[in-house]
């Protein structure tokens, strides 16, 4: 130790001025700091000197023969039941053909071989080589994804003389009501290297398939499982002699849905060759019962593997039979927005049950005269809740609407669910939009003009809502009140253990008196049930409906009436069609909401499909299908007339 | 202006010892990454630009130096803290734990940083109340619970190797700096009494792998697995090894993470008991010379940070390599200079630059600013 001449520095904290050496307390504990490290280098040196020298040749051994592998055993996904237990998605096995590169002994003659056998090109051996480059040797690579009892058969014949071969199985998830709960069950991809870097390798590796749409997807967690592995000890032709230990793997969970596969097959009946979407809720409990959108596509060609043809095809098709519409498409509600006006009006007073105006058929506001949909026939006359309610009188919502004002208009709408995602366990769901003088000022930069509410209170503005949506909110009129979060899953069955049933979906209570959503109610069931009822063709035979039609305007009237009747205008300029219902009046057990784009006025596009989905609900026999006139649908490529400018003027309701 | 005493007590050797450990590292390297077909540049070419880069984050630091590293020790800390809690929320998940900030061009393990503020902040807070008697473990409570906050929100991302390393190198400073032998009894006890609540706050994954550790039966999967191989290519080594790039177990891809963790076990089968005991002695080696600057550091501060930057290149070797050889269960811990990994390089490195500063200044006069 230099303890050289130099004076000894200030220290810093005010403190002795000690030299930490002269203390003997550092000197002690620096000197048991180096026996400490000597002690744990002399312990590594020992056990390397234990494993290379004592046990080398040992170990030697094992390295040459490479004898002891890892096998993986992947976990099979949990299946998916419908409510009565029916199945919808499945395990099937699928053979392949293998090979372990480290266990062939000679190349050519395993390609000539498997030439003969399976007609296996040069090509595809090549290619198979190629792509393992860089994995274990004794890792088995792929030559062929599928084989065919045949090839199975001869592969199993000859498989003492094909070294290294192994046919191989692998099971795959196949969907057996394909088209009908394809948006909803959805379908899996195989892992991308991003997803594989995110997870652990416990749980994922490559070549696994996870959930990429739909239920696989948002319960990929519960679904995937626990992956296994296996400890084996080979011969030198690669086959398993010996196992040494092995954790199996353990599947993933069951899942019970509270969809009804013949709620989802009506519904896929009644929207046969239309565009469109239902959703069902139980009203009692949110449970969801069928969530169907048309057109819909076939989850297996996922499985399988598509051509690129096939799957360009699928994207750039015009109608988007990927998008699932009865949660992310957004329509303008039409005329069944008047249950938010009604409830807004009676809960705000600015309504009561004696308030009557009296409807000529168009009231004058502004510069302008806005129209009811019974101005033809000279308007509905003094018009009272249950009688606008009805006969979807405009002129009553108007003037209800005018006493409310936009804002309080959006806090009811918000109150029923609108404007923001239901919170099913689904990606890619559609908030809807509920507008207010601050959204527009945001989106436009221009004030709300009073005109707009006029609009917006049979449903025409700016708002826009998805199926579901319109099935919750019809649903807590059902209920008396009760927002209910809509939920796809029942029960969750673990590998081997009992359902375990989900926990109840959240509610929210809407803040207005039962005995308002009474009058709706009441309201809604005259629709269906009295004379005068704009939906009487809804009636089921034994079953009282409730319901309420609704047009939503997809460009202005005026251009709409500019083609004459009807069957004239082009598809695409068409009015969607709604439809929302709850039965039986006296105690709900379901509602519905319903879209047909472009389906023409009224609910006559819409209401048969509530309809067939409430039949299969009820378990009354299906109507004739479909109950309206075939609907052709937009040939594509046919030059259309340019869209107009004027889109989205306020015009009759339905 | 750099004085010229500063120059003269640089520690050359120290820094050839790094080089060399270094030098066997990129060559390793070269051997295990070797049949990886992955574009971009080679594994090996990587582990050198982060050395160069490394010299000279060592060289900043070492010029720096420990009484301007002081003023900055809370800050910093606050500031790795602050990281910390940041990865937790907005971290780029790897492989199930959060570890990575990702900012801009940048990425940063602030569990990396942690290591080296939790040294620094030690050292300057002993500093502030040096004492020639031994510390009381009342006194000692504030600095432990310094150091058990980054330790806890590193448990979290999980990282359970970076955590332990952590508190194992605090643990290393506080007991050199001196502690009365009475209260380390007590904490001893404590600690052992403690020990079933953190038991309980630990993932399962993790609770597998001590229970893999202590009974290798129990997970044939996972790192049992990767202890059998790592095991079989070690001891395949023997005496010279297999000879460079002609490890079976290495080029045939049976060892896991054969360039991270389990680096050395590539060494030591192609190089042997020969090749493994070189770096045994290196690292060695420069634990030693850590051990010697802190004997002659001029105060309290200069020790500590010494003492805690050689146990940050001291306690990951160690547990590595135990690892390696099956002595400790499976952390993932990197091998300094010889795993691949630039952050952990870099802090290494770090370490290093604070002992060449301490030495450096062995004759120099405190300023009195």
């Amino acid at each position: 130790m230099n303890l050289s001449s130099v004076p000894k520095p200030a220290s810093l904290g005010g403190g002795r001025g000690l030299e930490p050496a002269e203390n003997p307390l550092v000197r002690h504990a620096l000197m048991a700091a180096a026996v400490v490290v000597a002690l744990a280098f002399l312990v590594l040196l020992g056990r390397l000197w234990y494993l290379q020298l004592l046990r080398g040749e040992h170990f030697r051994k094992l390295s040459e023969t490479n004898r002891i592998r890892l096998v993986d055993l992947p976990p099979s996904r949990g299946l998916i039941f419908d409510a009565e237990g029916r199945l919808l998605a499945d395990n099937r096995p699928a053979f392949y053909l293998a090979v372990v590169p480290e266990d062939v002994a000679d190349w050519k003659t395993l390609g000539n071989r498997l030439d003969n056998l399976v007609g296996l090109t040069p090509e595809e051996l090549a290619k198979a080589r190629k792509a393992a480059r860089g994995a274990p040797p004794f890792k088995p690579i792929v030559l062929r994804s599928r084989l065919d009892r045949h090839q199975l058969a001869l592969l199993e014949t000859f498989r003492y003389e094909l070294p290294g071969v192994k046919v191989m199985v692998r099971y795959q998830r196949a969907y057996l009501a394909p088209h009908v709960t394809a948006h909803v069950i959805g379908y899996l991809g195989e892992i991308n290297r991003k997803e594989l870097e995110r997870s652990s390798r416990a749980k994922y590796r490559m070549g696994d398939w996870v959930g990429r749409y739909g239920l696989e997807q948002s319960r990929e967690q519960v679904l995937h499982g626990l992956r296994g592995a296996r400890q084996v000890e080979v011969d030198a032709m690669g086959r398993e002699i010996k196992v040494l230990k092995e954790a199996p793997s353990s599947r993933g969970a069951d899942l019970t849905l509270s969809i009804d596969l013949d709620l989802q097959r009506a519904a896929a009946r009644a929207l046969a060759g239309r565009v469109g979407a239902v959703a069902a809720i139980d009203p009692r409990n949110g449970q969801v019962l069928a969530l169907y959108s048309n057109p819909s596509f076939n989850p297996n060609d996922f499985i399988t593997g598509m051509s690129v043809k096939q799957w360009k095809k699928l994207v750039s098709d015009p109608l988007h039979p990927l998008k699932d519409r009865s949660i992310s498409g957004m329509y303008p509600p039409g005329s069944t927005y008047k249950i938010i006006t009604s409830a807004a009006g009676l809960a705000e007073k600015a309504i009561d049950l004696n308030t009557r105006f009296f409807c000529a058929g168009q009231i004058p506001f502004g510069r302008r005269y806005y129209k009811c949909w019974a101005y033809k026939k000279g308007g509905h006359g003094h018009t009272d809740v249950h009688k606008a309610i009805r006969e979807s009188c405009d002129v009553f919502f108007y003037k209800t609407g005018l006493r409310l004002g936009v804002e309080r208009l959006a806090k009811w709408a918000r109150a029923f669910g609108l404007g923001r995602p239901t919170g099913i366990s689904l990606a890619h769901e559609s908030p809807g939009l509920v507008p207010d003088s601050a959204w527009k000022k945001k989106r436009f930069k221009e004030p709300w003009q009073d005109g707009e509410t006029l609009s917006l209170s049979i449903g025409q503005s700016f708002t826009l809502v998805t199926p579901l949506q319109l099935a919750r909110m019809t649903a807590a009129v059902a209920n008396r009140g009760r927002l209910l979060t809509p939920t796809l899953v029942k029960a969750v069955t673990p590998p081997g253990g009992e359902p375990v049933p989900e926990p109840e979906p959240v509610t929210v209570k809407v803040p207005i008196k039962a005995e308002y959503l009474e009058v709706i109610a009441k309201g809604l069931d005259a629709v269906v049930n009295e004379p005068h009822g704009t939906a009487r063709r809804a009636r089921l035979p034994g079953i009282r409906v409730a319901g309420k039609t609704g047009t939503a305007q997809v460009v202005g009237l005026k251009f709409e009436k500019s083609f004459g009747k009807e069957e004239n205008v082009p598809w695409k300029y068409r009015s969607h069609a709604l439809f929302v219902a709850f039965a039986p009046v006296d105690n709900p057990s379901i509602a519905v909401g319903v879209v047909v784009e472009h389906g023409g006025h009224g609910g006559s596009a819409a209401a048969p499909v509530a309809k067939a989905v409430m039949r299969a609900w009820f378990g009354l026999p299906q109507g004739p299908v479909p109950e309206f006139e075939p609907q052709a649908l937009p040939p594509s490529r046919r030059p259309e007339p340019e869209t107009p400018k004027d889109q989205k003027k306020p015009g009759a309701g339905a | 202006m750099i004085d010229r005493r500063l120059v003269a007590n640089f520690d050359w050797l120290l820094l050839a010892l790094v080089l060399a450990l270094g030098a066997c590292g990129v060559a390793n390297l070269y051997s295990a990454a070797s049949s990886f077909h992955g574009g971009g540049t080679p594994v090996f070419l990587k582990q050198s630009y982060w050395i160069g880069l490394g010299v000279g984050v060592m060289m900043a630091v070492a010029v720096v130096g420990p009484q301007r590293l002081s003023t900055i020790a809370y800050p910093f800390y606050g500031l790795v803290v602050v990281l910390l809690i940041a990865v937790l929320f907005w971290g780029k998940v790897v492989g199930g734990s959060q570890r990575w900030l990702v900012l801009g061009p940048v990425v940063l393990q602030p569990s990396e940083l942690a290591r080296l503020a939790v040294v620094l902040m030690l050292a300057t807070y002993f500093q502030r109340r040096d004492q020639s008697e031994p510390y009381r473990l009342l006194q000692l409570l504030p600095p432990l619970g310094l150091a058990f906050v980054p330790a806890l929100l590193i448990l979290k991302e999980p990282d359970l190797g970076t955590c332990l390393l952590v508190l194992i190198v605090a643990v290393s400073v506080i007991l050199v700096n001196g502690v009365k032998l009475r209260d380390l009894a007590i904490a001893s006890v404590g600690l052992i009494l403690v020990l079933p609540v953190g038991w309980r706050f630990m993932k399962d994954y993790q609770k597998r792998r001590i229970f893999s550790f202590l009974d290798p039966e129990s997970d044939p999967l996972g790192s049992a697995y990767h202890l059998i191989q790592s095991k079989i290519a070690v001891g395949s080594g023997q005496f010279t090894g297999k000879g460079f790039m002609a490890g079976t177990q290495t080029q045939l891809h049976f060892l896991p993470e054969q360039h991270t963790d389990f680096a050395f076990s590539v060494l030591a089968e192609e190089w042997g008991f020969m090749g493994a005991m070189v770096v045994l002695l290196l690292l060695a080696g420069i634990i030693y010379r850590g051990l010697s600057t802190a004997y002659r550091a001029k105060d309290r501060q200069g020790l500590l940070l010494v003492v805690g930057a050689t146990a940050l290149i001291f306690w990951p070797a160690i547990i590595n390599v135990g690892m390696v050889l099956g002595l400790f269960p499976v952390v993932g811990i990197p091998l300094p200079f010889i795993s691949y990994g630039g952050s952990s390089l870099i802090t290494t490195m770090a370490a290093l630059g604070l002992i060449q500063g301490v030495a450096m200044r062995r004759f120099v006069f405190h300023s009195r600013r």
